[in-house]
């Protein structure tokens, strides 16, 4: 549910696709209801209509019997001919009637006045006439009215008959109504049948649409989430309008990979620049100092006062500028990593095991502990080694006599970290700003290399080497990721 | 229940022990004897009556007209048409004794109420509203000027209704009425070898 509540675009189609189905169905419901409700109407109408005209037939056909004393003595055709005449008269005021008489098992005084053919029809409806005859002896029987509905292959008959028991005859009248298979409602259902299969086709259509964009915009994320891990991935192509934003998002990949390039050869382009300019200090310094010395035992020749000292300056700067050159060499021959799934205690206390002599030399105590002794995480153990060592050196050499070293391990979130918390002054803003810069060093015969390499050995591998500012001493945090980590390609 | 009963047992006897009311002829075909018996009685009305005004003796010249035509159908022993011709110019023959009432104030009846004369004008409307057809099924030219002669008496008895002059309306309407008959009577005298139609 909660996945479902996430995802707005498929929630949005399940609304569409419900409130589609629901007015689709609403529409046919109030249709066929209306339709009923129509049908209902219009024969409770005309059942009206012919009662009233029936009625009127009948009224007329007394007048005419009273006021004919000879009215039971003329013949039937004399009488069809009255009767007509009052039908044609009394049904013009009713539109689509038509009606008459039956006596005597025949049919008399049929007309129908309103009838659209520009003759007066004078026919009984043969189609109708046993619906009539059934209708009207019903009405004879009961010596009342009769009403029945038929329902025809094209229209909707309906009958009304009024019967004079005692006279024997029966006033008749009848209206057809469009059926259901009466062309135009044929068309009317045709019509209606076409537009309930455009709104089933437009709800598979906004269905497959939407299920197609909700798939495509998925399939973007995915992509989005491998591109943030992965550079060099690509948004795989589309053809629908998903296909344009992967084509922009592939084209800002690519865009971004050069830039990053650029910044990566800029970034070395300014690194080389300040690696030049330091070493040409550091070197600059010891040969001035030779060169000083030299001059100075050059006097010193002349008089022969040349003492071993002297030359002690010159072959300690030269050791100096030998040191140089070998961390020198030592950060350019940094390989490259090789992470492992491994336990980081072990080498942290083999660290440790290698310095322990040289800190209690100094009286120092060098102590290790962890949150967890299996603690795991990916790192490569030999470079690890060697950046850990660095900092343990550094610790021993600012921590002053019988002091305190601790080594740390602990677990945070993502992260494993190996605290080293030396027992000297700490370090103040100034020292902390310029910390891991090439050359930058406090401590006397430092190449300020050891910092930089080290911090360049753990994030080569996707963990950081970070100062963290502490009330007493000094205190360096390695960082190891939990996940392997993929290294960007430098070109 | 036992009282009901035996008042009705009572009611059947008397009925069986009085004598009963000789029964009206059924109706029936027209027979020589009874159109000849027909027409003569009417030619007595036509010739002792004396036209009161021009309508009166231009319905008596039709009437006198139609009789002759049922008296020669009669000789030539078509009793049916010559039947209606002779009820055809009994209608006519009461236009002219209408025209009498109308000189009397109502004739021997007297005055009828208002009322009944607009129920009665209503049905003349609905008869008029036959004449045409009446005038096409006779066949007849000489009852060409009938339907507009009956509108006309109609259209007096309006006036008069109007007026509150209820001898009038009521004694045009009925001429109205006598015409719209005689045309009904000549177009039945012309369904006599047609047959029953419907």
């Amino acid at each position: 549910m909660n996945r479902l509540l996430q995802n707005r675009l498929l929630l949005q189609l399940l609304f569409t696709s419900v409130a589609a189905v629901s007015v689709a169905a609403l529409s046919a419901m109030l249709i066929a209801e209306a339709i009923r409700s129509a049908e209902s109407v219009v024969l409770k109408e005309t059942n009206q209509v012919l009662s009233t005209a029936t009625s009127e037939l009948q009224q007329q056909y007394l007048y005419r019997v009273i006021a004919d004393s000879a009215w039971g003595s003329l013949p039937l055709s004399a009488k069809d001919l009255s009767l007509r005449a009052i039908t044609q008269t009394a049904l013009r005021a009713y539109p689509g009637v038509e009606g008459g008489f039956y006596a005597e098992s025949d049919f008399l005084g049929y007309a129908f006045p309103t009838h659209d053919s520009a003759l007066a029809k004078t026919d009984v409806p043969s189609a109708e006439r046993n619906w009539i005859e059934q209708t009207v002896k019903r009405s004879l029987q009961n010596g009342g009215q009769a009403h029945q509905v038929f329902r025809g292959r094209s229209d909707i008959v309906v009958i009304e008959a009024t019967a004079d028991k005692a006279r024997s005859i029966s006033a008749w009248t009848m209206k057809r109504l469009a059926g259901r298979n009466d062309p135009n409602i044929q068309k009317r259902g045709l019509l209606l049948l076409a537009l309930g299969l455009a709104a089933l086709l437009s709800i598979v259509g906004t269905l497959a649409t939407g299920i197609s964009l909700q798939r495509g915009v998925a399939e973007v994320n995915k992509g989005l989430s491998r591109l943030e891990k992965d550079f060099e991935y690509r948004l795989s192509p589309r053809s629908d309008e998903l296909g344009q934003i992967s084509q922009s998002i592939n084209r800002m990949a690519i865009a971004r990979g050069q830039l990053e390039t650029e910044l990566r050869r800029e970034d070395r382009l300014r690194a080389i620049g300040r690696l030049a300019s330091s070493l040409a200090h550091e070197i600059r310094n010891p040969l001035n100092s030779i060169r000083l010395t030299v001059q100075l035992l050059e006097q010193k020749l002349k008089t022969n006062s040349i003492r071993p000292q002297d030359l002690a300056i010159v072959k300690g700067e030269v050791d100096r500028l030998n040191t140089l050159v070998t961390d020198l060499l030592d950060l350019q021959r940094t390989r490259q990593p090789r992470p492992e799934w491994q336990t980081v205690l072990p080498v942290v206390e083999h660290c440790i095991s290698l310095l322990h002599k040289q800190a209690e030399a100094q009286g120092h105590s060098l102590t290790t502990g962890a949150h967890q002794p299996d603690l795991y995480a990916y790192f490569d153990s030999q470079q690890l080694t060697q950046a850990l060592v660095n900092l343990l050196l550094n610790a021993i050499q600012a921590t002053p006599a019988h002091g305190r070293i601790q080594v740390y391990v602990d677990d945070r979130n993502d992260q494993v970290e190996i605290i080293v918390q030396d027992g000297g002054a700490g370090l103040s803003d100034e020292q902390r700003e310029h910390l891991f810069e090439l050359f930058y060093t406090t401590k006397p015969g430092g190449t300020g290399l050891g910092l930089a390499i080290s911090r360049e050995l753990m994030r080569s591998q996707g963990g950081d080497l970070v100062y963290r500012a502490n009330e007493a001493g000094a205190r360096f945090v390695i960082q190891l990721p939990k996940e392997a980590w993929c290294q960007p390609q430098q070109s | 229940m036992v009282v009901s009963c035996s008042a009705a047992v009572l009611v059947c006897i008397m009925q069986l022990l009085l004598p009963q009311p000789p029964r009206p002829p059924r109706p029936g075909p027209p027979d020589a004897r009874r159109v000849a018996d027909h027409i003569a009685d009417i030619r007595r009305k036509i010739e002792n009556i004396q036209p009161v005004n021009t309508t009166a003796r231009r319905a008596l010249q039709y009437s006198r007209s139609y009789l002759q035509r049922g008296e020669t159908f009669l000789g030539s022993q078509r009793l049916f048409t010559a039947d209606r011709f002779a009820a055809a110019a009994d209608a006519l023959l009461h236009i002219a004794e209408h025209q009498e009432h109308l000189r009397s104030n109502g004739g021997p009846k007297g005055t009828k109420p208002m009322e009944e004369v607009r129920r009665h004008l209503e049905r003349v409307y609905f008869q008029l509203q036959q004449a045409d057809y009446f005038l096409t099924e006779a066949h007849d030219k000489e009852a060409a000027s009938f339907p507009k002669w009956a509108r006309d008496f109609y259209q007096i008895a309006m006036r008069a209704a109007e007026t509150g002059d209820a001898v009038a309306a009521d004694e045009n309407a009925k001429c109205a009425e006598e015409v719209v008959r005689a045309l009904e009577n000549l177009a039945q005298a012309a369904t006599e070898n047609s047959g029953v139609r419907g």
